[in-house]
C-alpha cells in the first residue's frame, strides 16, 4: 500500500513538473530573444519575441506564432484599407450617398472604437477626412512610380518639392462638409454586420463625391491590440509588437536591470535618434506626428494628419504627441486628436479625460525652438535644445512660461 | 610631516595594502585587455539576407563567398562582388548590390515615387544593418535578429 502511495505521488509531481510548465522545458534552457519583421499597412511590423529557441520545438512554435501574427495583421490589412478592392472600408467608400454597406467583423469593431474616440475628442479624432486625405496627395497612389493625374482635383507630381502642389480651395472646402462622421450608422442584424453612409453629397465638376473614410492609422493600433493578444494566447510575456513605430504592444523585456521594463525612444519630430526616452513594460503606445508624410511649400509644412474642421493639414503647434495606457487603437486616435487640437485644448482635454494616462507632446515654441508638455512622472530627456514646459500640480498637468 | 609619513610606509599593513592594490591593478589590466581583445568583433557584416516578410529568399556568406537563392532572384557577378535582382509579382523590382569588401546598398527600384530603400537607406555595413523596402515586403539585413530596444513615433 505505501509503495502504491509512493508511486502516486512520484507520478504526480512528475506530471506537475513536466506538465504544469509548457513554457518550461526540462532543461534550463536559456531564454533567448529574436527579432522578427514582416510588413502590412505598408509599414514594417517588428515582433520580438524571447523564447526558448535552443529548443527546436519552442523555436519552431514562435516562428509559427510570427506566420499567424502576419495572417492575422493580413485580415486586418483586407478589411480596412482604403486602397484594397473589396475590403468593407473600400465598398463603403465606394457606396452612393445614403447606402446601406455590409461590412465584417473588423471594420464593425474598429469603426465603434472610432465612434467612441471620435465623441470622446469632440471630432478631433476624425476618420472621414478620406476624400480631404486623397485631395492634399497623402493617399498611397500618390508615392506610387508611376503616378498620373486620374481625379479631376489632382495636380502633377512637382520634380521639385518631390510631390502634388497645393490643391484647389474650392475642394479643400467641399470636402470639409463631407467629413461630419456623427451621421455614420453601424449596426448588427443576425450576426451580419452593416453601415449606412450619410446622405451628404457635392458635385463638382460633374463628379459627385460622398464620405470616404480613412481608418489607416486606428487600424495599426487595433492590429498591435489583436497581435498582442495572440502573443499572450501563445503563452509569451516577454517581447514587443512594433506596427510602424506608430503603434506598439509592450511585453517585458529580459532586463533584470529594469526590473524587466523596455527603455522606450521616442522618436525625434526634427532630427535623427530620439528626444526622450522612458522605462514602459506590459502597456500599449501609440504616436502621431507632422514628420512621418509631409511636404513643405514657402517654408509651411504640410502633413498627412488632415484637422476635420478645416479640411487642411494640422496647422496648430502640437508637432507629435505620444499615448500611453489605452488600448494602442484608442490611443492611435487620441494622439491624432491631440495634434489637431494644438497645447491649449490638448492640455484641458489631458485633463479632463487622460488624467490617469501618460501623454507626451512636442510643441513649436517661438524662434524655432521646441518644447515638451507631458505629465510623464519619470523620463529621460535626450533633445537637450528641447525646453520641458509644464509641470504636474495636485494632478493637473500645467504649462510652464 | 614626512617623517611620519614614512613611518607609516614601514608598517606592514601599509605594505599589504599596496600589494592590494596593485593586485587589483593588475587584475583590471587583464581583465580589460582581455574584453578588448578577446571579444569578437561585434557586429561585423559576415552575411546578408534578404527576405520576403519574414522567409529568406537569398543569403551570402561574406567569409566563404558562397550564396543561397529561391525563385524571382537573380545574381550577377560584377568587378567588386554581385548585383541580386529582386522581382515581385508582374513588374517590380529592386536590385541591391554585394562588395565583398563589406557592404551592401540597394541601387535600383521600382517600389515608389520616392524610392526610399534607394535613396534614404544608407549602405549596410555590419550585422545590425538592414534596408526595408515596404512597397515590395522586401528587408535586406546583416543578418542579426537581436532584439533592440522599442521606439515609438
Ligand atoms: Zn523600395
Amino acid at each position: 500500500m505505501k509503495k502504491i502511495f509512493t508511486a502516486i505521488c512520484a507520478t504526480l509531481s512528475a506530471v506537475c513538473l513536466f506538465g504544469c510548465t509548457p513554457q518550461e522545458p526540462t532543461t534550463t534552457l536559456p531564454l533567448k530573444g529574436k527579432q522578427y519583421l514582416f510588413y502590412t499597412f505598408g509599414v514594417p511590423v517588428y515582433t520580438a519575441i524571447y523564447a526558448y529557441y535552443d529548443d527546436e520545438a519552442e523555436a519552431a512554435k514562435a516562428d509559427e506564432t510570427v506566420k499567424d501574427l502576419q495572417k492575422l495583421f493580413a485580415e486586418v490589412e483586407d478589411s480596412l484599407s482604403a486602397s484594397i478592392d473589396g475590403s468593407s472600408v473600400c465598398r463603403f467608400n465606394e457606396a452612393e450617398a445614403g447606402a446601406t454597406v455590409e461590412i465584417d467583423a473588423t471594420a464593425y469593431e474598429v469603426l465603434s472604437i472610432a465612434k467612441e474616440m471620435y465623441a470622446l475628442t469632440e471630432g478631433a479624432y476624425n476618420p472621414a477626412v478620406g476624400n480631404s486625405v486623397d485631395l492634399w496627395g497623402f493617399t498611397p497612389r500618390f508615392n506610387e512610380d508611376d503616378y498620373e493625374p486620374t481625379m479631376p482635383y489632382d495636380r502633377e507630381y512637382d520634380e521639385e518639392t518631390k510631390f502634388v502642389s497645393l490643391p484647389d480651395e474650392t475642394y479643400v472646402e467641399a470636402f470639409r462638409t463631407l467629413c461630419d462622421f456623427s451621421k455614420v450608422e453601424a449596426w448588427e442584424d443576425g450576426g451580419k454586420y452593416y453601415m449606412q453612409k450619410p446622405e451628404d453629397s457635392v458635385t463638382l465638376e460633374g463628379v459627385t463625391y460622398t464620405m470616404r473614410l480613412d481608418l489607416g492609422g486606428i487600424g495599426k493600433g487595433y492590429a498591435a491590440d489583436r497581435g498582442a493578444e495572440l502573443l499572450k494566447e501563445r503563452g509569451y510575456t516577454r517581447g514587443y509588437l512594433n506596427v510602424g513605430t506608430s503603434s506598439l504592444a509592450l511585453m517585458e523585456s529580459a532586463s533584470e536591470e529594469t526590473d524587466h521594463a523596455w527603455n522606450l525612444g521616442f522618436r525625434h519630430p526634427r532630427g535623427d535618434g530620439n528626444y526622450i526616452s522612458m522605462l514602459i513594460k506590459d502597456e500599449c503606445v501609440s504616436s502621431s506626428g507632422d514628420y512621418e508624410n509631409y511636404y513643405e511649400y514657402d517654408g509651411t509644412r504640410y502633413c498627412h494628419i488632415i484637422d476635420p474642421f478645416t479640411g487642411s493639414p494640422i496647422a496648430e503647434d502640437v508637432v507629435t504627441a505620444t499615448v500611453l495606457g489605452l488600448s494602442a487603437a484608442q490611443a492611435d486616435a487620441v494622439s491624432t486628436a491631440l495634434c489637431v487640437m494644438g497645447t491649449e485644448r490638448a492640455i484641458e482635454f489631458i485633463n479632463e479625460q487622460l488624467s490617469d494616462k501618460t501623454v507626451v507632446f512636442v510643441r513649436r515654441a517661438d524662434e524655432g525652438k521646441f518644447e515638451i508638455v507631458t505629465n510623464a512622472e519619470q523620463y529621460t530627456l535626450i533633445e537637450q535644445s528641447y525646453r520641458v514646459a509644464s509641470r504636474v500640480v495636485d494632478g493637473v498637468l500645467e504649462y510652464v512660461e | 610631516m614626512r617623517s611620519r609619513l614614512e613611518e607609516a610606509r614601514k608598517t606592514p599593513l601599509f605594505r599589504v595594502w599596496d600589494l592590494v592594490l596593485y593586485a587589483l591593478i593588475l587584475v583590471l589590466v587583464v581583465v580589460l585587455f582581455l574584453a578588448v581583445g578577446l571579444k569578437p568583433s561585434a557586429g561585423k557584416l559576415e552575411r546578408v539576407e534578404a527576405l520576403r516578410d519574414s522567409d529568406v529568399i537569398f543569403s551570402y556568406d561574406f567569409l566563404t563567398d558562397t550564396y543561397t537563392v529561391s525563385d524571382g532572384v537573380e545574381v550577377e557577378k560584377t568587378e567588386q562582388g554581385y548585383r541580386v535582382t529582386v522581382r515581385t509579382g508582374d513588374e517590380g523590382y529592386n536590385v541591391f548590390e554585394i562588395d565583398k569588401g563589406g557592404s551592401v546598398k540597394m541601387v535600383e527600384a521600382n517600389c515608389s515615387k520616392h524610392k526610399e530603400c534607394v535613396n534614404y537607406m544608407p549602405a549596410i555595413t555590419d550585422a545590425d544593418g538592414v534596408i526595408l523596402c515596404a512597397p515590395h515586403h522586401l528587408t535586406i539585413t546583416g543578418g542579426s535578429s537581436d532584439i533592440k530596444d522599442p521606439v515609438i513615433g
